[in-house]
């Protein structure tokens, strides 16, 4: 706008058209300005991709050389050369199975209600905002929320079914807003259809609406289970203890899961210096889980994604 | 739809049967089975880990360590939640007196002994060695200056005039109510001293730092006596350097040797063999065979044998 | 086989039919809702646990004392003293180090994504990038505590081992993803109209970029900066990990420091029995900060729906 009102103002004061040398010097400015800051930013792009490769170097140069089957397979020690993590491993998979059917049956129940019955007015939109808002608090606090409902009112201790309830309230936002998404995916047509052919409201839902969005639903269930998996802040303060060397069987037991362990390597470092290279080689197989189950919902997106 | 409710919910069964399954049948694997649970003192951990570790490849008995801390330990030992809680400080009145509340019989055994050991940066040349009254006083408030920004030529004039920067374990730490309560008696710790949770954090401070200094265990020493060079403490017979040998009770460090200890709740010794097996095995093998591993003095054979047998007779 | 029906029996057939669908029909909305207000038990449940116990702590200290008072000493055995200002400050100055990494890069990143790159750079680089919010806090701490920190320590001799600046640029490198996608939503929901009548008055596409597309996507990349340092905030390990315990309140990037987060993992992890004032203040503290997480989510949530210009 400014150079359009200085050539306006030369035009008038100088009786003249545009100075054809400056207006070429201008825009050759501009040009260059617009060419360097395109490179600035496309630099910025890389920064991550580069400190993305920079970690995953770093890490993998660290653990690749722990990660062998012993490692997998054998019991936590105290020793680098005897320890593993299969119970780390086995405590990650309990804590998806508490998680997994928790978050699906309240994160599905919770969108049915307000994609299909709640009406829209106060109460929905109330609940609404308190979704979107727990999703926001931070994990630290749901901790604490377990610590004093699960672990001591409730008497579970640093328990399995107090640390899944506890990650199943925490990743529950996800679950509920991925399948109200899916729900509302789901084409007025299909409904009206159904309704058309008789079936009642309940009918519709379980037969038309769910089947429609199981793909989106199951999308975002495996999301949340991926951010449970990963969660150390809540397990830290349910209070895990540091040494669990037994498999655990039961939702009562006590466990231990992949990113407690690296936290405990990682602080202790201090005493056995081969722990640094342990929690590496611990993170390499949490990522790899994490890829796992990334891939798999990738695939169930594409595979059963219908367009309508 | 009613493919995939099915799907889930025989998901759902599959777990709960596995799970009270398991419940049912862990009752008859080898000799000794169940579990031992010991929390407590973070700096007894390295230790009664390893102990419990040990004792894992001989029977197939589940023993859970954690390391809360001395107090905290404590407050689920006197409801009857842990076997074991292991102190770095003997227990209080006010813990004995819960116990007796909940009726619960106990006995504090020693389990080793630990050297406090002060720390300087390796580049430190001039502090190698400190009287122990010059100990007292440095780490006291307002005994040098007001101020607390107290030089190394405050303490000996030869030496450099730069400050020395403090650094400690946390109130969190039994190591840390040593160090008040018995070494400088009560008195109050130099203000800007730097208390941290992670003994990792101190070793760095103080790897870093060459007007550093430092106390905790000797045990955080020993496995990283390439950062940190130990200070000989001369208690009026000339300088003595921690060691696992100087350490022991009537060793030349004795004076800032102190025992760390685990409690024993004798109900349930009584009441589970392996809780009772493995108390035994503390103080048959593990707590001579693995103390100096971990950077502990081990104690007198006499009082460990004492100890074996005072378990031995329960019943 | 001859077989009588009666008109009768089938209708009463139907109707009994009908009675169980109805009843269906009439209980499953209640059960629906009584799943839905889990999420409502919830935020009850975090509220008043947080609130009963803070004011339990509030009887031991004095609120003005906890928001004025200058020393953290909780444990502390002479004389405990209790002050959100040191956590306060470390919170502050590591979450600033984060959104100075995060801002500049993830709003040029959103910039470079959705103005400058090709349909295929965009669909291969913006998946890479998110892979950068999937990987595990935890990891990002190893890589502060075990990497950065030593790295950073070439350049800055003067750096302790545990401090605000390593830890926070690590946060900053987490959050880019979200300023980045969120920022480019906003950006992307430009209508393309707008750009070309921009582009046809001569304007160079930094021109447009700048005071077109920005100007008109404003609450969005607000928004996602106040979500980025809602995040930053709430982020637990990379602290605990890499910026250790100290609880001094000072500014200096360089020294450790220790933030709301990393207090409550301290509290809980460590020696602080049930009942005792330093228990209670770890409520107190966690209310502070859920209190501050939840205003910067409703402000984010406020000015994107407040400020959204609808095209």
């Amino acid at each position: 706008m400014k150079e359009l009102a200085l050539n306006s103002n030369e035009k008038t004061t100088q009786k003249q058209y545009m100075n054809l040398a400056k207006v070429n010097r201008r825009m050759t400015a501009r040009l260059l300005i617009n060419n360097v800051v395109k490179y600035l930013f496309f630099a910025s792009t890389m920064f991550g991709l580069v400190i993305l490769a920079f970690l995953m170097y770093q890490i993998f140069s660290d653990g690749l050389g722990w990660l062998s089957m012993d490692f997998l397979t054998n019991r936590l020690s105290t020793l680098p050369e005897r320890a593993g993590i299969i119970g780390a491993i086995t405590g990650t998979v309990w804590l998806m199975f508490i998680v997994g059917p928790v978050t699906m049956v309240l994160g599905i129940g919770t969108a049915i209600y307000l994609e299909e019955y709640a009406k829209k007015g106060k109460f929905h939109s109330f609940i609404q905002t308190n979704i979107t808002n727990l999703a926001g608090v931070p994990s630290i606090v749901f901790g604490l929320l377990g610590l004093t409902i699960f672990v001591r009112m409730f008497g579970f201790g640093p328990s399995i079914i107090a640390g899944g309830l506890t990650m199943a309230l925490l990743v529950l936002p996800i679950v509920v807003v991925a399948s109200q998404e899916a729900i509302r995916a789901v084409p007025s047509y299909l409904r009206e259809a159904s309704y058309g052919m008789g079936a009642t409201k309940w009918q519709t839902i379980k037969n038309i609406v769910l089947p429609a969005s199981i793909a989106g639903i199951l999308t975002g269930v495996i999301l949340a289970l991926s951010r449970a998996i990963g969660e150390t802040a809540p397990l830290v303060a349910i209070g895990i203890p540091a040494l669990i060397v037994p498999i655990p069987s039961s939702i009562t037991d006590n466990f231990t899961v992949l990113p407690m362990q690296i936290y405990y390597w990682t602080i202790d470092s201090v005493l056995v210096d081969e722990y640094a290279s342990m929690a590496a080689a611990t993170i390499i197989v949490l990522l790899a889980v994490l890829f796992l189950m990334n891939s798999v919902a990738i695939i169930i997106r594409n595979k059963f994604q219908k367009r309508y | 739809m009613k493919k995939y409710l099915v799907a889930l919910s025989i998901a759902a069964l599959t777990v709960f049967t596995a799970a009270c399954g398991s419940d049912d049948n862990s009752a008859d694997a080898g000799e000794l089975s169940g579990s031992v649970s010991i929390d407590g003192s973070g700096t007894v951990y390295p230790l009664m880990s390893r102990i419990a570790d040990e004792f894992m490849t001989i029977e197939d008995v589940s023993v859970e360590v954690g390391r809360a801390g001395t107090s905290a330990g404590m407050q689920k030992y006197v409801v009857g939640e842990t076997d074991f809680s292991n102190a770095s400080r003997p227990i209080k009145d006010e813990e004995v007196a819960e116990l007796d509340a909940n009726e619960i019989e106990s006995k504090e055994f020693k389990v080793a002994l630990d050297g406090l050991t002060l720390v300087i940066n390796p580049e430190n040349d001039w502090a190698t060695e400190l009287t122990e009254e010059e100990v007292k006083t440095m780490f006291v408030t307002g005994n040098i200056k007001d101020d607390d920004k107290v030089l190394w030529s405050d303490i000996r004039p030869e030496w450099p005039a730069e400050e020395i920067n403090f650094y400690g374990p946390n109130e969190n730490h039994g190591t840390y109510e040593f160090f008040v309560d018995v070494i400088i008696e009560k008195q109050d710790l130099v203000a800007g001293i730097n208390l941290q949770q992670e003994y990792s954090t101190l070793v760095s401070l103080v790897s870093d730092d060459k007007n550093g200094i430092a106390f905790f265990g000797f045990g955080y020493y020993v496995n990283n006596d390439d950062k940190l060079k130990a200070v000989s403490i001369d208690f009026g017979n000339g300088p003595v350097a921690p060691s696992l040998e100087t350490i022991g009770e009537d060793g030349p460090y004795a004076n800032f040797t102190r025992p760390v200890f685990t409690n024993l709740n004798l109900d349930a010794a009584k009441e589970k063999p392996q809780v009772k097996a493995f108390a035994e095995y503390i103080f048959s093998t593990g707590a001579a065979d693995f103390a100096g591993e971990t950077g502990f003095a081990p104690l007198p054979d006499e009082e460990l044998a004492e100890a074996l047998e005072f378990v031995q007779n329960l019943k | 086989m001859q077989k009588t029906v009666s008109i009768k029996d089938l209708i009463r057939k139907d109707n009994n039919k009908n009675k169980l669908k109805m009843g269906v029909e009439k209980t499953v909305p209640f059960l629906l809702f009584a799943l839905a207000s889990i999420s409502i038990l919830t935020t009850v449940g975090i509220v008043s646990t947080l609130l009963y116990e803070t004011f339990l702590f509030f009887r031991d200290v004095s609120i003005i004392e906890f928001f004025t008072n200058t020393e953290m000493k909780p444990l502390s055995r002479v004389e405990p003293s209790f002050s959100i200002l040191p956590l306060l400050s470390g919170t502050v100055l590591i979450s600033l180090v984060a959104m100075l990494v995060a801002i500049p890069i993830g709003l040029t990143t959103a910039i470079y994504l959705s103005e400058y790159a090709s349909v295929n750079v965009r669909k291969a680089v913006k998946p890479v990038i998110e892979v950068l919010a999937g990987i595990p806090t935890i990891v990002y701490g190893f890589f502060a505590f075990t990497f950065v920190t030593p790295l950073l320590r070439e350049f800055i001799p003067a750096l302790q081992a545990t401090n605000a600046l390593s830890p926070g640029i690590v946060m900053g490198i987490m959050i880019i993803p979200l300023v980045a996608s969120l920022s480019e939503d906003a950006m992307n929901s430009v209508p393309k109209a707008m750009r070309e009548g921009a582009l046809a008055l001569g304007a160079t596409k930094l021109e447009v970029t700048m005071r077109v597309v920005i100007p008109a996507a404003i609450s969005g990349i607000i928004a996602s900066f106040v979500l980025g340092i809602s995040r930053a905030i709430g982020e637990t390990m990379i602290v605990t990990i890499a910026s250790g315990s100290s609880k001094n309140l000072t500014f200096d990037i360089t020294q450790s420091m220790q933030t709301m987060t990393a207090y409550i993992v301290e509290v809980t992890s460590g020696d602080a029995g049930a009942g005792t004032t330093a228990y209670y203040s770890l409520y107190a503290v966690a209310f502070a900060l859920f209190f501050f997480t939840l205003i910067m989510n409703m402000f984010a949530g406020y000015i994107s729906r407040k400020y959204r210009e609808a095209y």
